[in-house]
């Protein structure tokens, strides 16, 4: 009896193990555009971020503060036409020199909600 | 704000809630009418149907407070502009919002319910269930691994469905012949779905692990809240089955051999008149088809869970 659910269990093993490989799972940001903790010598034009997988653009957001925690000019976070797992925010002005921190919460195509923040500066 | 344990909460009603009606419904069309049950079986339907719609209306208005994180956002129709009609999973959940308003008015419009119809019942609250799968970890997937991963999870639903669904017509039919009704309609009622119960938890079996497969990288993700929650999975799935080979190898044979011989025999009649043992093994029948019953309340529970955590982390 203890031989037959060893083997059962080795066969769930394997037909599990045979099919991983290639998990689905909650998206990530695989990068963002500035670099999280980045200094630049030229303020942005638009935060871009890019997840491993495609995101929802007209549930998902992105907001920039100051230092101080104040709110910088932008219109909404949109999708980038060419690419479904990147989100796209334009900023109304040039930041001035300053440190700056991103707030981002995407929608993945799976309806889950995943969200972060990271930080970069402008030099003067 | 995290709304985590109230979308488990309704979306474990809305998988319950559709799994009973669908295995119900089905019970008519492949074991007949629930003997002694049909006309309170058709008003039950009509309360599933509409916690079905009840828990997916509740179900979106909590993932739109979830998703912009404000409670406001339930009275901005730009909100839920862009929630149903500008995402993939907005417009699945249209769909099934009218399909599901579509059932309750079906079965509000039969009363007490007519088994001869209940084909449709049967089709509908299964393709709700299948669509389900565009709307979680299954429609996330790309290419052929989405392609498997739906047809994996429709596969899981319809034969969880047709198993825990079926138990509530079977406790009717138990009910029924514990009071002195008809036993051989119930001993037949038992056969077929015993039988197609086999080929169901075979179905659960081998969707299960190309669900999980697709959803894991390897045993290291037992490790992590979704693999926790899919080990509690398999446990009670266990449980489940081995009361249901305890129903169908000791307690439906001894039904049988007590009355006789093959399919219990014994026509209507008083109660008085019923041999004991018999009556004995129709209460031991009826225990434990209420345990599958609490049991398979607990998994669909569990299953909620699964479709609200991340696979991997």
């Amino acid at each position: 009896m203890i031989r037959q659910c060893g083997r059962a269990g080795a066969l769930l093993a394997f037909l599990v193990l045979s099919f991983a490989g290639s998990a689905q799972a909650h998206t990530h940001l695989k990068k963002s555009s500035p670099a999280a903790g980045a200094t630049l010598a030229n303020a942005p034009s638009e935060i871009r971020l890019q997840f491993h997988e495609a995101i929802e653009a007209s549930v998902s957001h992105i907001s920039v503060e100051t230092n101080a925690g104040q709110a910088v000019a932008a219109g909404a976070a949109a999708a980038d036409p060419s690419d479904k797992t990147a989100l796209v925010l334009r900023l109304a002005e040039p930041l001035q020199a300053g440190a700056y921190k991103v707030n981002w919460r995407v929608i993945s195509a799976d309806t889950h909600k995943v969200k972060g923040s990271f930080t970069f500066q402008v030099r003067p | 704000m995290e709304l985590f344990w109230p979308l488990v909460a309704v979306r474990w009603l809305h998988l319950w809630s559709l799994l009973a009606l669908f295995g119900a419904s089905l019970f008519a069309v492949y074991g007949g009418p629930s003997p002694g049950g049909e006309e309170a079986l058709g008003k039950i339907k009509v309360w599933l149907a509409g916690i079905a719609l009840a828990s997916g209306v509740g179900f979106i208005m909590l993932m739109l407070v979830d998703m912009a994180e404000e409670v406001t956002s339930l009275l901005s129709a730009s909100r839920w502009r862009a929630f149903l009609l500008a995402t993939g999973f907005g417009r699945v959940w249209l769909l099934r919002l009218v399909a599901l308003g579509a059932l309750l008015l079906w079965a509000a419009s039969r009363g007490g319910g007519r088994p001869n119809r209940w084909h449709a019942d049967a089709g509908l609250s299964g393709a709700l269930l299948v669509s389900l799968a565009w709307v979680g970890h299954a429609g996330a997937g790309e290419g052929a691994d989405a392609f498997a991963g739906m047809f994996a999870y429709g596969c899981h639903v319809l034969a969880a469905g047709t198993w825990l669904g079926g138990l509530l017509p079977l406790s009717f039919a138990l009910a029924n012949a514990r009071a002195g009704g008809d036993r051989e309609r119930l001993c037949v009622a038992l056969e077929r779905f015993s039988r197609l119960g086999q080929a169901a938890v075979a179905l659960i079996l081998a969707s299960g692990i190309v669900s999980a497969g697709l959803n894991m990288q390897g045993f290291a993700d037992f490790g992590t809240p979704y693999g926790r929650v899919l080990l509690g999975k398999i446990a009670l799935f266990a449980v489940l089955i081995a009361i249901a080979a305890a129903n169908r190898w000791i307690f439906l044979r001894r039904l049988r051999r007590q009355a006789g011989h093959g399919p219990i025999q014994i026509p209507a009649q008083i109660q008085a008149q019923i041999p004991a043992q018999i009556r004995a093994q129709i209460r031991a029948l009826s225990r434990t088809v209420a345990a599958e019953h609490v049991i398979g309340l607990g998994l669909v529970a569990l299953a909620a869970a699964l479709s609200s955590l991340a696979p991997v982390d």
